[in-house]
């Protein structure tokens, strides 16, 4: 497997205390990993290092470059519904990043972004425009988005937690469908252990002082139910790993 | 039948006025105060005579205004994206625009007559002041007030600064921009009818300069009448016709406003 990303001694903090302490983490390509934690260990400031918004000591290498702005190969798709341009339709969206780094052949751009509408399921709302669409269908676009760009990295911070769970449940299925298909590298932020265990093909714990407690491999067999064999002793020990950090 | 209540009494005042004003005027027969049906001949006439084609005259103020206008806006988005980039410049053009903001830019006009002279670049200036600094204070306004997100999401996606502006603050803004146009435009408009009519006449005369020579030259009030009739009718297509289709077919398709 091929590391992809590789961060050493990152230390992040704001003003008055630090909020990731000499953190390590090496990601590999096409791993989908997910990362637990309770609210405020620093889950969002991390990814918002690696994704460059952020500056910070240590070194995060990214296909062995240092990672010092933003870039659209570390796609980031954020919690809030309002991500997307609101004077652009569904496929300008999807197309724009990809416009915005020189592809310009209009034919192919349709292709790609009707190719990826289908992906997450938005058939015939290519022409909508972001207001004429519901929570659910606005965060399929992002995904859609990211997807369609091939970034080396998608950075996904909640993405599903303004969701219903009708919703959620949904979407978690079509994005483990989508991922398993795709070559994709995922690093995707949660609450929530079951989309962890459901999404990730490795789940880490960080804890209040932002270092990572547990890494684990998902070893359950895809598609993952709550009946499949080994996910109750999973969701054991990342609840009491949870319980345990947020008290 | 309450629904129609307000379109009635609006209606009701209208015939209330006219015959009213008929009937003042045919009674009285004062020379500012022709009848309506005078004042509505005078409309077609002047559309035929050719020594008084009124819409020349206001094809003459439509043209400086939008010259102005065009010219206003590009400099506003310019100076504000400027001020997006730089801090100094930023402080430095705010301080501009809250003073010039509240000079009307006719309280200009002595100045610009003996700087430049009474003509067509001092009426040029003149739009431009009134439309600069409305439309700058709405642009900045707009960008302080564009989502972070959209800024990061732009910035993930490897747009540069120009990218940002014209790809990311202006669209956000527009309807920041839009209210920035229509303020200027209202502006621009009083203020250009107000010095071609201070001016008499400037080099291609406009529709103050028609009212004026109504008033001294031809001694036709009428005239002046049918000239205050279309200055309404520019303000009402402007407002239906122009801002409201552009709204229409931005702001309000994409959502961003009610
Ligand atoms: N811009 C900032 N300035 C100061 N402190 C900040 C800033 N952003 C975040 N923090 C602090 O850093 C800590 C970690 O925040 P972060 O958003 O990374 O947490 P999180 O793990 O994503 O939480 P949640 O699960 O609730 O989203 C919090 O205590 C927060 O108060
Ligand atoms: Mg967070």
């Amino acid at each position: 497997m091929k590391e992809l990303l590789k961060i050493r001694d990152l230390t992040k903090g704001y003003t008055d205390r630090s909020i990731l302490e000499k953190l390590d983490l090496t990601v590999y390509e096409n791993e989908f990993i997910c990362i637990l934690g309770p609210s405020g260990c620093g889950k969002s400031t991390l990814l918002r290092c690696i994704a460059g918004f952020e500056d910070y000591t240590g070194s995060i290498l990214c296909n062995g470059k240092p990672v010092t702005a933003p870039a659209p190969q570390r796609m980031m798709v954020f919690q809030d519904y309002n991500q997307l341009f609101p004077w652009k339709t569904v496929e300008q969206n999807i197309q724009y990043p990809l416009k915005v780094n020189g592809l310009r052949d209009k034919e192919k751009l349709r292709q790609i972004s009707d190719e990826y509408v289908h992906k997450v399921g938005l058939d015939g709302y290519q022409r909508y425009y972001p207001h004429e669409l519901s929570g659910g269908m606005k965060q399929r676009v992002a995904i859609a988005k990211a997807l369609a760009f091939k970034p080396e990295l998608i950075l996904m911070d909640e993405p599903f937690a303004a969701l219903d769970a009708i919703t959620r449940n949904s979407l978690q299925q079509e994005l483990a469908d989508i991922s398993a298909n795709e070559n994709v590298t995922v690093i995707f932020i949660t609450h929530n252990i079951q989309e962890a265990l459901t999404l990730g093909t490795r789940v880490l714990l960080m804890n209040k002082q932002g270092k990572i407690v547990i890494d684990e491999e998902n070893t359950i067999p895809k598609p993952v139910k709550p009946s499949s064999p080994g996910y109750g002793a999973m969701w054991d020990r990342f609840s009491r790993g949870l319980a345990q950090e947020s008290n | 039948m309450k629904k129609h209540t307000p379109l009635l009494a609006q209606l009701l005042f209208v015939v209330l006025c006219v015959v009213f004003w008929q009937w003042y005027a045919n009674t009285r027969g004062i020379m500012g105060f022709p009848p309506l049906d005078q004042i509505f001949q005078k409309l077609l006439d002047c559309f035929t005579n050719p020594q008084r084609q009124i819409l020349l005259y206001l094809g003459n103020s439509l043209l400086s205004v939008l010259k102005g206008l065009s010219i206003g806006a590009l400099l506003a988005l310019l100076l504000s994206a400027i001020c997006a980039v730089s801090r100094v410049f930023s402080a430095v053009y705010t301080l501009v625009v809250s003073v010039f903001d509240l000079l009307p830019g006719v309280a200009l006009l002595p100045i610009l007559m003996i700087t430049v002279g009474a003509n067509d670049t001092a009426i040029l200036i003149l739009v431009i002041h009134s439309v600069v600094w409305p439309m700058s204070r709405s642009i900045m306004d707009g960008f302080k007030a564009t989502p972070a997100i959209y800024v990061e999401s732009g910035k993930n996606m490897g747009l540069g600064v120009a990218g940002l502006i014209f790809g990311v603050y202006v669209p956000a803004t527009f309807a920041s921009i839009l209210s920035g146009i229509k303020v200027g435009w209202a502006r621009a408009w009083r203020g250009l009818i107000s010095a071609e009519m201070i001016f008499g006449a400037a080099q291609s005369a406009g529709i103050g300069v028609f009212i004026n020579n109504a008033r001294t030259v031809w001694i036709d009030y009428p005239s002046v009448y049918a000239a205050i009739v279309l200055i309404i009718l520019v303000g009402v297509a402007v407002e239906y016709g122009v801002f409201q289709v552009i709204e229409r077919h931005t702001v309000r398709k994409w959502g961003m406003i009610r």
